[in-house]
């Protein structure tokens, strides 16, 4: 139930994410992360950190495949301004920077679910 | 108490995520910049991976301002050949084609003029943007725009240019927004026919801002006026004016002759401001060009050259395209955010500029009534009441900055700062002063130009700032004018501070008296920013004028009797050092060189033996080159260390330098002042050439040479290193036919045989896409720092153009 979740999570991010983010700037991600964040309804909400950001990190390398080209030089001279090696480098803090993004708002809205619903143990104490 | 703890880490984690989405938003401060912000910046979806595509033709556009459909072929350097129907359609597609690949770039130029870059960069450039505002580069640009509006056939082209630019950046979302803007903020702003005005504004601070008046001013006070004119009067005899001596100019302007001859020596006011912001002037902008007609040709027909030299930038200041639509034919390069082209060729004939380099700016000393600054004297003692204009200068994430301007009848007050030099001085510069109406349409008229009749036409209504225009056809003729706004100056007129109590002339040269030539018996014409006529033309004017590549030029030219593309192209690419070549001998024959050994005298070695041809390779350029600076220096001492407080002061030209140490080497000139004993020539030359050798053994590099030494580079408008181009090593340097050094150097260089069928050949330091990473970024760099060119011929035809497979699309209404 909860890897189901957990996938899900994933998958909401990702794809959803990206169809987003085509019409919404970067906080479209944000939201959305959010959003999948509050489906969580098991124990340990710091899961919800792990898929998000397995979630968005995916929604922002599927923009760079769609995106970067061969033929331009730019992401490595864009790296060079960020003092990073190469475009590697660079698609790597992309990477993490979409991961992290989703992965904290998915956390957040995971602990405002707990908060709104409370958490499972509660439940079943009651 | 479990109730707490999800409210404790949901707060934790809004704390953090807030924290977060601030830095996305805002970016960050490292060091002494900020970063763009980062979430937009880094999300692939609307950040820099955004400008990755480097593809313009994998689709075609619908524009609503066309009147017929326009073909656009790219050709392997992304050169757009333009087929149009009509000339309002051509400058529409021009204007698209500029914004889609050089944006960012013409923004930034139109601000810088205008004085509204701290839209886009901050506070940072708020002093720049308020001494250009206080110029009144906005209000010039206003007026040019309204006297554009009089001239309806240009305002149409000019109106439709923009439209062009305008549909572009219409079909934008902040994601295509070029990388520029993602970095530095701020968006593209819509383009008027006023922000062309501003592109020609930007010419001017470029080509005709020679701002010495001051410190010629205070260099006659220091020395007098005997020495002053014994150093700085003079006219250099070696010089071969622009327009070949023995033309013989016809006395027209009577009024001016006879008031110049009555007129009493201009009373010099000393000037009382401090020496704090010296600004060095910019030099090595410049540029050749030469012609020989079909006689002096190989051919038969006659050839044109052109290579602007200018500021060297990534993007490259020219755009190159080729242009068809009724009665037009052309192939050249335009400045983005001016329609037409700029310098070029047609199936007729081909044209190029160098620039004049008048001295047309001035700065007027106010004898201010009352202590509040309120009242001055104007002309003829008038009392005159000083009028105020707020400027309001826009800044990016800061209020709205309002300047106050005083404005007298001889200009704007510039300077407030009492510790600058131009403190409170009025500025007068002829570019706001004439705003020239007939700057477009003389390029729309040479575009079209048939014969030598239209190019004197054209050629006429030229204004601002003044260039030497060349001339061939394939009728045969060769002409070469300098055109422009002449002002009408007594002698010594605009040479020092200006006042309002002295003798002047007012408004300007009929442009009938501007001097041109036309197919001299020597069988080409040439300039290379040299000084325009001999002693000869009525009129005076002065400014600052080059003295060496116009006696190589000329050598060249004359001494070959048949002369092919090739020749015109080994021209451009000529680095023999002409002022070497006066100045070596002399320095070597004065040098004492008892008691030299090793280091010392291998650098005299490698110089007596040196060809005086500056290639990269070679390691004497080097050694000369930092010998003539400290032997300048050294030689100099009065002006160099005299009292700061009167100062800045200008330092004799080194031809004059050369004369001097050739005729009288025992000088009072070469006496070093501090000192007790009295030196003569030799003196410095063993003494500057002593520190030389101590200079060289700071250069550790044991393959040291030329290339890298002059280290020419090409720096991105931002300066960002990573958009710049650094490892280049040419030849060359200023006062040289290859006139590349630092930064400034050959912009454009055209080679244009008018035979039946015109060809040229052509190359500049860069390509043709402004977007940087772009495989067309710098793709020409490469063949214009090995000295190679590309072969063009006019492609009359859309069919020509499928023939070679360009890639084409279309711009549909």
């Amino acid at each position: 139930m909860i890897m189901k979740v957990y996938l899900a999570q994933i998958a909401i991010v990702f794809l959803v994410g990206v169809v987003l983010l085509m019409f919404l700037p970067w906080w479209g991600l944000v939201i959305l992360a959010f959003i999948a964040g509050l489906l969580y309804s098991g124990r340990f909400p710091i899961t919800s950190f792990f898929s998000g950001f397995i979630g968005g990190a995916l929604a922002y390398g599927a923009g760079i495949l769609i995106y970067s080209s061969e033929e331009s030089k730019l992401p490595s001279m864009i790296a060079e301004i960020f003092g990073l090696n190469d475009s590697f480098m660079l698609a790597v803090v992309v990477l993490l920077v979409g991961g992290i993004l989703a992965g904290v708002f998915s956390l957040l809205g995971s602990y405002f679910r707990q908060i709104i619903v409370g958490s499972p143990q509660k439940k079943q104490k009651k | 108490m479990g109730g707490r703890r999800p409210w404790f880490k949901f707060l934790l984690t809004l704390i953090v995520s807030s924290m977060l989405g601030w830095i996305m938003h805002n970016g960050v401060h490292v060091g002494s910049t900020d970063t763009p912000p980062l979430g937009a910046f880094l999300n692939p979806y609307e950040g820099f991976y955004q400008n990755c595509d480097p593809s313009y033709w994998d689709h075609d556009f619908d524009l609503s301002g066309l009147r017929a459909p326009v073909d656009i072929y790219y050709d392997d350097r992304l050169v757009p050949h333009i087929y149009a129907s009509s000339s309002e359609d051509l400058y529409y597609a021009q204007g698209y084609i500029h914004a889609q690949h050089r944006l960012f770039h013409f923004d930034m130029v139109s601000r810088s003029a205008e004085g509204s870059v701290s839209e886009i960069l901050g506070e940072r450039t708020l002093n720049f943007d308020r001494i250009r505002r206080r110029k009144g580069g906005r209000v010039f640009s206003e007026q040019l725009d309204s006297l554009w509006k009089t001239d309806p056939k240009t305002y149409v082209y000019c109106k439709r240019y923009a439209d062009g630019v305008n549909a572009y950046i219409n079909s934008l979302s902040p994601r295509d927004y070029p990388v520029e803007y993602k970095l530095l903020g701020g968006k593209p702003s819509l383009w008027s026919p006023r922000k062309t005005a501003l592109v020609s504004l930007a010419m001017s601070y470029t080509l005709n801002h020679i701002d010495d008046d001051i410190e010629t001013t205070n260099t006659l006070s220091l020395i007098g006026r005997e020495s002053f004119d014994y150093l700085f009067s003079k006219k250099n005899s070696k010089v071969e004016p622009v327009i070949p001596s023995g033309t013989s100019y016809s006395i027209q302007d009577t009024a001016l002759i006879k008031q110049a001859q009555r007129a009493q020596f201009p009373n010099i006011p000393f000037n009382d401001s401090g020496s704090k912001n010296r600004v060095e002037q910019p030099k090595g902008i410049g540029s050749n060009n030469w012609a020989v007609n079909s006689e002096k040709s190989a051919t038969g027909s006659p050839i044109l050259a052109n290579d602007p030299h200018l500021g060297l930038t990534l993007p490259s200041i020219w755009f190159e395209s080729e242009q068809h639509a009724d009665g037009v034919d052309v192939h050249g390069v335009s400045l983005p955010g001016v329609p037409g082209v700029t310098v070029g060729f047609n199936k007729q004939v081909a044209w190029g500029v160098t620039n004049v380099g008048l001295d047309v700016l001035d700065w007027f000393q106010i004898d201010w009534v009352n202590d509040q600054q309120t009242q001055y004297r104007g002309r003829n003692g008038k009392i005159q009441e000083v009028r105020l204009r707020i400027d309001t200068i826009k800044v990016a994430g800061k209020p709205d900055v309002l300047d106050t301007v005083k404005l007298t009848e001889f200009g704007p007050i510039v300077y407030t700062d009492r510790e600058d030099y131009r403190y409170n001085k009025a500025f007068s510069w002829l570019t706001m002063n004439k705003p020239s109406k007939g700057v477009l349409n003389c390029f729309f008229k040479l575009n079209r130009a048939r014969n030598v009749a239209d190019f004197k036409a054209a050629s006429k209504l030229y204004g601002i700032p003044a260039q030497n225009m060349l001339f061939a056809s394939r009728d045969g003729d060769i002409a070469l004018r300098v055109s422009g706004t002449f002002e009408r100056n007594l002698k010594e007129e605009g040479r020092f501070v200006r006042s309002a109590t002295e003798e002047y002339a007012e408004g300007y040269l009929n442009p009938d008296l501007n001097p041109i030539a036309v197919n001299p018996e020597r069988g080409y014409l040439f300039s290379t920013n040299q000084i325009s006529t001999d002693n000869t033309y009525p009129y005076y004017y002065t400014g600052q004028f080059e003295n060496y590549r116009n006696r190589r030029a000329n050598f060249l030219l004359a001494t070959d009797t048949s002369i092919t593309v090739q020749d015109l192209i080994n021209m451009q690419l000529d680095v023999f050092n002409v002022l070497a070549s006066d100045l070596l001998p002399i320095l070597l024959r004065n040098l004492d060189a008892s008691g030299l050994s090793g280091d010392s005298k291998k650098l005299l070695k490698d110089l007596e033996n040196w060809d005086y041809y500056n290639t990269s390779d070679k390691l004497a350029p080097v050694v000369f080159e930092e010998w003539k600076k400290i032997f300048t220096r050294d030689v100099w001492d009065e002006f160099l260390e005299a009292d700061e407080a009167k100062g800045p002061y200008i330092l004799p030209e080194i031809w004059r330098l050369i004369e001097l140490a050739d005729s009288d080497p025992s000088s009072e000139w070469f006496d070093i002042k501090r000192t007790k004993t009295k030196e003569i020539l030799s003196d410095i030359v063993r003494q500057s050439f002593l520190e030389t050798v101590e200079k060289m053994g700071t250069y550790t590099s044991a393959k040291y040479n030329w290339g890298e030494h002059n280290d020419v580079k090409i720096l991105h408008l931002t300066k960002l290193p990573a958009f710049s181009r650094t490892d280049l090593n040419v030849g060359g340097n200023k006062g040289i036919l290859l006139a590349a050094s630092k930064d400034v150097g050959p912009s454009w260089r055209m080679v244009v045989s008018l035979e039946k069928e015109v060809k040229a050949k052509v190359v500049y330091p860069g390509g043709q896409s402004g977007h940087p990473g772009n495989p067309y970024y710098d793709d020409m760099l490469k063949y214009w720092a090995k000295g190679k060119y590309y072969d063009v011929t006019l492609k009359n035809t859309p069919k020509a153009c499928e023939e070679v497979e360009m890639k084409k699309i279309t711009l549909n209404p």
